[in-house]
């Protein structure tokens, strides 16, 4: 079986990996290493990325920004945060109210960002080299970076037309590199029997 | 016969030549250091799959190459690394606790850790040839020495990231696999392994003298590394093992066994046992097969027998006797949804069919 080739994206895995992401790659705000927390140039410049909601470049005010709307919703942890921070929050969220109310709040910016990685997706079609696809042991998953670097990994439902996005980002390999990695992974895939068929 | 990945060999030295000739002209410094980076990460790429001596003649004559690699390493920033390892060794633990859907996301992140690990291997691999005698600075060094060491300790319980940890070194020839521990220890265990740790130190609770049962079993297994290191080092058995895939214990079982006349035909083994005795019309003796991740571990003590060998599609492939042993031979099995372990005796031959049961 194939991998469709125009895929349905059904959003994130869930509310809160949706907001992991988003905090942590657009926003700047969560899993910051030291230096990315002094940072005030966003590495992945995803201000480039999506153009409404408007980013701004400046990390300290984008930061502010968003800090300013989670603080309205109770019980969210990231809320909380006076700054940028190292730890893994959204992940570990059991309060769906808080999940629902922060899906509500940033949805424009939320649904930006899964048109991006949506875009990503489509670009395989011209750059197959780019993209592998496989079944591993958590179910069938497609991996695929585009000319702009963004990279997007996504699981596959059984019948492999409709994606759900794992994580979305912008990488810093340059595209050589990118495609050197693809086909590494294509030949380890396909060795084990692994690689999704049509992939090759 | 092992074969590297033609479409990976043929873009590896593709890139190599690129940057080669755009090493030899003149480049800005970025640009430079980006080819640089190429050609060592494709270098690596190129050793991995057992090509040093093609990489060798390639860069007769490449200065120029040689220097920016030089240059370009010189300035490698790999402060990250640490993190990296902190990262996949603090979180793997909670990857054991989730289900396989909720796992996805985390076992992205700790693959993208191994991942930033993997590829400063792979610079050191190109490195070792492209720039003999370069010394990394004890910064850098330190760095990966940090993550091997922190993950070290906790490669057991990256288990828990199945076939997302190993899977991305089966491009390379085995005896390249060592350099990449944290992707290739327990090379073939997924998940379920952990799974089972926790079944046996329950089963032991109620049943403390099946330790000495268990104990025997990891001595088997213990040599049939052994076996396969040892193999590896000098080379032998890279051929079976690059062509192997993992194929879980539980998804294959012994169905059913048939003289080569085709006339004798028994019951399939135990299928709730790993380990399932054969009844073998005809034959005089024993055959016993366990399978464990990829391998096969078969006893076969038969009067008059010979030594057993695999049957698949691609032809027949040799098992390994185990050190130690007189009679336990090891095969790490290739993905076919149908295999024959073949028993030679003096006048006749027998033959186990060996099917996939996911694919009824």
């Amino acid at each position: 079986m194939s991998v469709k080739t125009k895929l349905a994206v059904a959003g994130f895995t869930s509310g809160p990996n949706a907001h992991a992401h988003l905090l942590k790659h657009v926003l700047r705000l969560t899993e910051q290493s030291d230096p990315q927390r002094r940072a005030d140039v966003d590495p992945e410049h995803w201000e480039k990325l999506i153009d409404a909601p408007s980013l701004t470049p400046r990390l300290a005010q984008r930061r502010q920004v968003a800090l300013a709307t989670l603080r309205k919703v109770d019980g969210c942890a990231a809320g909380q945060l006076a700054k940028a921070s190292t730890q893994r929050i959204c992940q570990t969220c059991q309060n769906r109210e808080a999940t629902r109310v922060v899906t509500g709040e940033m949805k424009t910016l939320l649904r930006a960002y899964v048109t991006v990685a949506e875009h990503a997706l489509a670009s395989r079609q011209q750059a197959p080299q780019l993209s592998v696809a496989y079944r591993g042991d958590l179910g069938p998953q497609l991996e695929v970076t585009d000319s702009r670097k963004v990279r997007v990994i996504v699981a596959l439902d059984d019948t492999l037309s409709v994606a759900r996005v794992v994580t979305c980002y912008r990488t810093t390999d340059n595209l050589k590199q990118q495609t050197l990695r693809y086909g590494r992974l294509r030949a380890a895939h396909s060795r084990c029997g692994r690689l999704l068929d049509g992939e090759r | 016969m092992w074969n590297p990945d033609t479409d990976l060999l043929d873009q590896t030295r593709a890139f190599i030549r690129e940057a080669l000739e755009a090493l030899a002209g003149d480049l800005p410094t970025d640009a430079r250091d980006e080819e640089a980076a190429i050609l060592l990460e494709a270098a690596g790429t190129l050793v991995g799959l057992g090509d040093v001596d093609e990489l060798r003649q390639m860069i007769v004559s490449a200065e120029a190459a040689q220097e920016a690699c030089r240059n370009y390493l010189v300035g490698l920033d790999l402060s990250a690394l640490d993190e990296a390892g902190a990262h996949a060794a603090s979180e793997a633990p909670a990857l054991m606790l989730l289900d396989p859907e909720d796992a996805l996301e985390l076992a992205s992140s700790i693959n993208e850790a191994l991942e930033q690990r993997d590829r400063v291997e792979l610079l050191r691999m190109g490195a070792e040839v492209l720039c003999p005698g370069h010394e990394f600075d004890a910064e850098q060094e330190s760095a990966w020495l940090a993550f091997d060491e922190i993950v070290a300790e906790r490669v057991w319980r990256l288990l828990s990231l199945g076939d997302t940890r190993w899977v991305p070194s089966a491009w390379m020839r085995p005896d390249q696999r060592s350099r990449f521990p944290w992707r290739t220890r327990g090379y073939g265990l997924g998940r379920e392994a952990l799974d089972a740790l926790t079944d046996t130190a329950e089963l032991l609770a109620h049943f403390p003298e099946a330790r000495e049962h268990l104990e025997a079993l990891i001595q088997t297994f213990a040599q049939a590394h052994s076996a396969q290191t040892s193999g590896e080092a000098s080379g032998e058995s890279s051929d079976r093992d690059q062509r192997a895939a993992v194929i879980d214990l539980s998804v294959y079982r012994a169905r059913a066994a048939q003289h080569t006349g085709g006339r004798m035909r028994v019951a399939a083994a135990d299928e709730d046992s790993g380990a399932n005795e054969i009844e073998l019309p005809g034959l005089d003796g024993v055959v016993e097969l366990g399978l464990r991740g990829q391998v096969l571990v078969a006893y076969v003590l038969a009067k008059d027998g010979g030594t057993p060998w695999l049957e698949w599609a691609d032809g027949p492939l040799d098992g390994e006797l185990i050190q130690g042993t007189n009679a336990t031979y090891r095969f790490v099995l290739p993905d076919a949804p149908e295999l024959t372990l073949a028993i030679p005796g003096r006048s006749e031959e027998w033959r186990v069919v060996l099917r996939r049961a996911t694919a009824e």
